[in-house]
């Protein structure tokens, strides 16, 4: 196929035997035996030999030789040499060692280092010299490289352009999770017959039906709100789901009535209960100012009528208190750069300024500032909350599901949190496709909001680490997850775009989806498309773990028991305090350019003076100056020192910020192996009880530990050679930096300060 | 108690650091050591600072609700003051000022401080920490080490220890010329002794050697301590300062070895940077630490500017470079600065603590304290501001490298035995003057004011309590805790040292490392292990076989298992923690109007871990005030 275009022109260095350096030895591998590993569905676009992938930094003495190929879904790297330190891998059950999703691929770009010449590739384009390499730059923040050093020219530049080409599909439906999925009803009907529903037995609510609802208005004891199935169809509003949650008082009938006020006719949607009988609601602008006052005022009414006191409504402007999405993109273009752009020498010289000025840390502490003023009014001040956004489907998403975290110990459970996910994002409309930029269309709409909230998340995990489920592993797995585009959960914009595009695709390919919606995508949270039930168990908390054990043997799993606070309040709101009354909190000083250092200091020292402190500054303080009960109400330390960078998912593919042999990673080991001799411990305990009624072995084979204690605990398991602070990632091969390369190619990229956006640079041409 | 102008002041408020909105009333007291405000609350709770803590006193212009009164600490807690009457606050601003600042050493608070031991323990306790036992832990000495009697009464250097560990082949004759060629007489001498690889870490201050100087003696010493490493065929020179500094001592006479007169050496400049500058930096990183309602901006770049972190990172570059050269290429090294007492110090202990996992335990740590500052002439007095004396002499070095082990905490958190607790406790203590053993600036200082009969020994009373200063991830037959440890040292790996710098979020519950989880995990197995044992032994009783297989196996078990520390919301009082037994027999010299105090409304571990010296803190003070627990109640002679 390769050598099936035009012969290539006999050139004068075509005459030469390739450059033999000792490094570069063998490529004459057996290559018949190279072939890509397809899934279902996925087709070979086009290929190169003799590919060489960079691994070392300096030196190509570690490189790999082997077979470059691109499919529908995938830039694979096919080698039989094993990289050169062994070392420690998840193995992904759709992903190779060496392969990218192409929806991974942010920017693909082509250089000639003879001739000086480099270009950055889009769809349909054309390349007028020869590339001697490719860099792909990836969503993940990998920048990966190989050499075409002795590929044939014409091959590399066709594999180079059909990379570029396929990783900017010009359709939703030409992502590689149409086909893959298509795939499953073409083949064994059996399948469908089983009944099994797209999330294969799962226990995580998916919120596509009104039975999820039920039990979540149940589950946090949301009496006064009922779901309604007007949108069923989508005929109301195209972004909502069919099935959402309102105030009893509030009738179909007035529902379809107030729905146009709204932007796109987002009637406001309940999220979720305070035990205090407060709600948390979201809503979107009203498009008519005249109507502003009287469609608000009576939403707020129906909601206080929801409330069991009666309480007011407190509406909390998040366009106006948070940055916006174009900030939050900004933010981490800047910390990309400085993380894995730019040499490694000139980042490490100013670390810390590099990071305040790509302000995401700030961002990011912004948010969970936020969060807590929320969470102070409807714990504190027992009032119900609506958070405005203009199109309510990127700030509030990342407010409720933070507000939940926060309040409701059910949400820092696995299916909990992922259901909130369900619940606050996938279903309410966040727009994963246009967010992620899938399509690479429209630069302006990307932004990774979804990113933004798991760095928050993990804030909080970092703060309490005993008080979640799963582990940062869990949450950069799933942040990655994003880029493989085969998921229902990161694919679309809503679920009627999804339902949409599989009514297409069905009809297209003659695919009968029966009684469903869509076509049967799985949701991430069906772990096991990705990974082994081994693997997955790197996501099982040790801390949380130990917990679930006991609470299990109870015979009942605590879910949201959420403990009264002793104080008492009156039952009625004397009118809201000032800076309640304007919708804000008072000035969000986070979001403040930054100060002298010198006057702040100066002015810190003019305040030792009597002030009143304020209610939410006193809730904060209060809350703090008790023991934390972990299955309670959290709150995050916000003060800047308490901010960390998450460094496992910004740093992992950064050899010069990996420890060999140290890290968090050796705590979770060390608090793995002895969660697993407790586990060892109390099935001993159950053998004894039920006289030996269940084997022994039974024990390795369930353990939710990813590394076990031995059989003879006198003596802990060492840590494992491979174990760095990136487990279970690794830089080897995974990030060659521009500038440390000292290939010509640095002279271009150290121009540009800024990841160029491929919109800007996609008509560049050479 | 003739400085003290006002003995009480009521109706002081002390202002909250977390939010300067909020503020507790009580009565302030002061004692002869120390200042302590007692709430009107119905907690009568209760806050000590020890006089020999405080840093500065500062008035701020008095305004309609009062005079205003900063009281800044040693160990970076600050205190806001206001006190109704600007009298009132003159006198104690004058009072607190003349207390914090002892003309002599008989003014210091280890001279008063009597925790009740007679006089044999007392002497048993000073030798807690013997040299001797650890040069001969080392394999000292050897066929090619030996102690040398140079030192005798101080002869050769007053600032060296009396023994000294030299090569056998240096003669006399050598060991003196080569003193003679150093400044200040401190000659190289063995500072640690690498077992598995026979290469050495030596010690010393620079060389005598201007523009041409050279000394026979000093190369002929150099030599003979590369040749007591047989298979090495030459050694480092680590000069720590920066090549700029050291060069420019050459015009003073100074400077450093000519790599051309001395044999077979390998000269390396690491950079660290001198005493004045460490200063500075570490005032703009406590201004970071202060900041009241800081934005990430003020954080991040307050930090950056304050150049420490990079400061650290120096530090522990001269120790990764010296550990790697000892134990990867087996090649000894000598190190010194200027005067070799302070990055000097630095440099060998944190190569040490990289290089033997004895170091990483909390005797170890203690051991090598003793050995690398205490002994060799570390400037306590001077560097911590003991006496009131030039400012210019003060200087965080000691800080530094207490905070270079955290960060290697952080790396490793399991290589460890002591937590972080422990190191915070060593710097108040490096500050408090409670203790005999960092008083002073070296060891013939220390013999002249005769502090081993006139004062205690800080060590067994860590020991003592070494419980709460146990890392529970810590375990012996870890990896982490073998062999040499290889740290990252780049911008990514340093951290800002919240539980030393941050201490406005002392009043604030901690974050929950995974560590203070692990005791409930631990506890709760043993549980299940001691459940387990009685089941076995029931079925062993039942059906009268025998199981000592798994009796044994159970026995291993609980012996694994230590004594469970008890978790923060167990402890019905913060006191629980402690094992010393408080002395029943203190003659209260000053006594306090308390009640017994409520029981803390927050176990703060940090907090608590400052009571554990409560008994003995407050030995000549009312001892019935047992609000010691409380969680704000700061325990500063701790």
């Amino acid at each position: 196929m390769m050598f099936s275009g035009k012969q290539t022109k006999p050139t004068f260095k075509s005459y030469l035997p390739p450059l033999q350096t000792e490094s570069k030895k063998s490529p004459q591998l057996p290559i018949k035996k190279l072939e890509a590993k397809l899934l279902p569905g996925e087709i070979v676009v086009n290929e190169a030999n003799f590919v060489r992938k960079c691994i070392g930094a300096e030196s190509c003495q570690d490189d790999l030789w082997g077979k470059l190929v691109c499919t529908n879904f995938k830039v694979s790297f096919i080698t039989h040499k094993s990289l050169p330190q062994q070392r420690f891998q998840c193995t992904h059950r759709l992903l190779g060692e060496h392969d990218i999703p192409l929806a991974c691929v942010e920017q693909v770009v082509t250089v000639n280092d003879v001739k000086g010449k480099q270009k950055i590739l889009g769809s349909n384009q054309k390349l007028k010299f020869n590339p001697t390499e490719l860099i792909l730059y990836c969503k993940d923040f990998r920048i990966i490289r190989f050499r075409f050093d002795e590929a044939g020219p014409e091959s590399a530049k066709k594999v180079c352009l059909a990379i570029a080409h396929y990783s900017h599909p010009a359709d939703p439906q030409l992502l590689f999770g149409f086909e893959y999925v298509g795939k499953r009803y073409h083949g064994s009907t059996g399948e469908r017959v089983n009944g099994v529903d797209p999330g294969g037995g799962l226990q995580t609510p998916l919120f596509d039906c009104s039975s999820d609802w039920d039990r979540e208005i149940k589950r946090t004891g949301a009496s006064e709100w009922r779901v309604c199935t007007v949108n069923q169809g989508y005929f109301i509003s195209p972004s909502l789901p069919e099935f959402f949650v309102v105030p009893v008082s509030l009738a179909d009938q007035d529902l379809k009535q107030y729905a146009c006020f709204f932007y796109s006719q987002r009637i406001p949607l309940w999220c979720w209960n305070h035990s205090s009988g407060s709600a948390l609601v979201r809503m979107s602008n009203i498009s008519d100012p005249q109507q502003q006052r009287k469609v608000e005022q009576r939403i707020s009414s129906t909601i206080t009528k929801s409330h069991p006191l009666r309480s007011d409504v407190f509406k909390s402007d998040l366009d106006k208190n948070l940055p916006n999405i174009q900030d939050i993109q900004a933010a981490l273009l800047k910390l990309r750069q400085t993380c894995v752009i730019d040499p490694f020498e000139e980042s490490e010289e100013k670390w810390l300024s590099s990071l305040e000025s790509s302000r995401w840390m700030e961002y990011v502490r912004t948010f969970l500032r936020h969060a807590v003023e929320i969470v102070y009014m409807l714990e504190s001040r027992r009032v119900s909350v609506i958070l405005l956004e203009k199109e309510d489907r990127d700030l509030s998403c990342v407010i409720s599901s933070l507000v939940q975290l926060m309040c409701d110990p059910h949400c820092r459970s696995l299916h909990g949190f992922q259901g909130l996910i369900q619940k606050e994002w996938v279903m309410a409309g966040h727009r994963f496709l246009d967010r992620c930029n899938h399509l690479k269309k429209n630069d302006k709409e990307e932004s990774p909001v979804f990113l933004l909230f798991l760095d928050c998340v993990w804030q909080l995990w970092n703060q309490y680490p005993a008080a979640f489920e799963f582990t940062e592993v869990y949450l950069t797995v799933l942040g990655d997850s994003m880029w493989v585009p085969v998921f229902s959960t990161f694919l679309f914009n809503c679920p009627r775009q999804r339902a949409e595009h599989s009514r297409d695709f069905a009809s297209s390919k003659s695919i009968h989806l029966g009684q469903d919606q869509a076509l049967r995508f799985p949701p991430v949270w069906d772990w096991s498309q990705q990974f082994s039930l081994k693997d997955q168990t790197l996501f099982n908390n040790p801390l949380y773990v130990g917990k679930i054990a006991t609470c299990v043997q109870n015979g009942t799993v605590k879910t949201f028991t959420h403990r009264r606070s002793k104080k008492n309040y009156s039952s009625t709101m004397r009118g809201l305090p000032s800076v309640l009354r304007n919708g804000s909190l008072g000035p969000n000083d986070t979001l403040a350019r930054r100060n002298s250092l010198v006057l702040r200091l100066r002015s810190d020292l003019t305040q030792v003076r009597e002030q009143q402190e304020t209610p939410s500054e006193r809730f904060v303080r209060e809350f703090f100056s008790r023991p934390v009960d972990l299955q309670g109400l959290l709150l995050p330390q916000l003060l800047p020192s308490h901010i960390s960078v998450w460094k496992l998912y910004f740093l992992r593919w950064v050899p010069e910020a990996q420890i060999p042999q140290g890290g968090p990673i050796t705590t979770f080991h060390k608090l793995s192996v002895l969660t697993d001799e407790i586990e060892m411990l109390q099935n001993q305990l159950r053998q004894y009880k039920g006289a030996g009624s269940t084997p022994n072995n039974l024990h390795t084979e369930h353990s939710k530990m990813y590394f076990k204690a031995t059989s003879t605990p006198q003596q802990s398991p060492a840590p494992p050679e491979y174990l760095s602070s990136s487990f279970p990632f690794s830089p080897v091969g995974n990030l060659c930096r521009p500038g440390i390369l000292g290939t010509p190619l640095s002279k271009f990229l150290n121009g540009a300060k800024i990841w160029l956006s491929t919109e800007t640079l996609a008509n560049e041409t050479v | 108690m003739e400085h003290i102008r006002t003995p009480k002041v009521e109706n002081v408020r002390m202002i909250d650091r977390l939010t300067t909105r909020k503020s507790t009333v009580g009565t302030l007291y002061l004692s002869s050591t120390h200042t302590i405000f007692v709430e009107n609350s119905e907690a009568r709770k209760e806050t000590w600072v020890l006089h020999s803590l405080v840093y500065n006193v500062e008035k701020l212009p008095t305004n309609p609700s009062g005079s205003p009164l900063i009281i800044r600490c040693k160990n970076f807690h600050v205190y806001r003051l206001l006190i109704p009457q600007e009298k009132d606050c003159l006198d104690v601003l004058a009072s607190l000022t003349r207390l914090s600042r002892p003309e002599r050493y008989g003014e210091l608070f280890c001279f008063s401080f009597n925790p009740n031991l007679d006089k044999e323990l007392r002497e048993k306790a000073w030798g807690f920490i013997d040299l001797k036992a650890e040069f001969s832990r080392m394999g000292i000495p050897s066929n090619l080490w030996h102690v040398t009697a140079a030192n005798h009464e101080y002869r050769l250097c007053d600032t060296y220890p009396s023994e000294l560990f030299v090569p056998k082949s240096a003669s006399p004759a050598v060991i003196v010329g080569s003193a003679k060629f150093r400044s200040r007489g401190r000659l190289p001498v063995l500072s640690y002794f690498h077992r598995d690889t026979s290469a050495s870490i030596c010690r010393s201050s620079q060389p005598l050697s201007g523009f041409s100087a050279r000394s026979s003696d000093d190369e002929q010493m150099l030599q003979a301590i590369m040749k007591s490493n047989p298979v090495s065929e030459f050694m480092y020179v680590v000069d720590t300062r920066p090549k700029l500094n050291a060069m420019a001592n050459r015009a003073a006479g100074k400077g450093y070895e000519n790599e051309d007169h001395y044999t077979n050496i390998k000269l390396q400049f690491i950079g660290i940077e001198n005493i004045h500058v460490m200063r500075n930096s570490q005032q703009k990183l406590i201004d970071v630490g202060e900041l009241a309602a800081p934005t990430m901006s003020d954080f991040l770049w307050g930090l950056e500017n304050s150049g420490w972190l990079k400061h650290i990172k120096a530090v522990l570059d001269a120790g990764v470079f010296i550990a790697k050269a000892v134990a990867e290429d087996g090649v000894s090294v000598l190190v010194h600065c200027s005067d070799g007492w302070d990055r000097t110090a630095q440099a060998c202990s944190v190569a040490s603590v990289l290089l033997d996992p004895y170091y990483r335990t909390i005797k170890g740590l203690m051991v090598l304290i003793e050995k690398d500052w205490v002994s060799f002439g570390h400037k306590f007095s001077h560097r911590y501001a003991h006496l009131d004396t030039d400012p210019k002499e003060v200087s965080p070095v000691m800080d530094q490298f207490l905070e270079c082990v955290w960060q290697l905490m952080q790396q490793f958190p399991c290589a460890f035995e002591f937590n972080e607790r422990f190191l915070i406790q060593l710097h108040t203590h490096l500050y408090s003057c409670q203790y005999g053993n960092f008083i002073g600036n070296c060891q013939k200082e220390r013999r002249d004011l005769r502090l081993q009969e006139r004062t205690h020994s800080l060590w067994p009373h860590l020991w003592e309590n070494r419980a709460e200063y146990t890392n529970p991830l810590y375990r012996t037959d870890h990896s982490q805790t073998q062999g040499v440890l290889k740290p990252l040292t780049t911008a990514y790996c340093f951290k800002f040292w919240k539980g030393m710098y941050g201490r406005a979020e002392k009043s604030v519950a901690s974050h929950q490392s995974p560590a203070d989880c692990l005791n409930a995990v631990r506890e709760e197995s043993q549980q299940l292990e001691e459940e387990l044992s009685a089941h076995q032994e029931r079925l062993a009783q039942l059906k009268e076989r025998k199981t000592s297989g798994e009796r044994k196996k159970t026995n291993k078990l609980s012996e694994r298992v230590r004594r469970p520390i008890p978790t923060e919301s167990e402890l019905s009082s913060p006191l629980d923690y402690f094992t010393t037994p408080r002395s029943e027999k203190h003659t209260p010299s000053f006594t306090l109007p308390l009640e017994l105090a409520a029981p803390p409304k927050n176990g703060d571990p940090d907090d608590l871990s400052t009571c554990s010296d409560f008994e003995s803190g407050v030995a000549d003070l009312s001892s019935h005030s047992s609000s010691a627990g409380d969680d704000e109640v700061v325990k500063t002679n701790a």
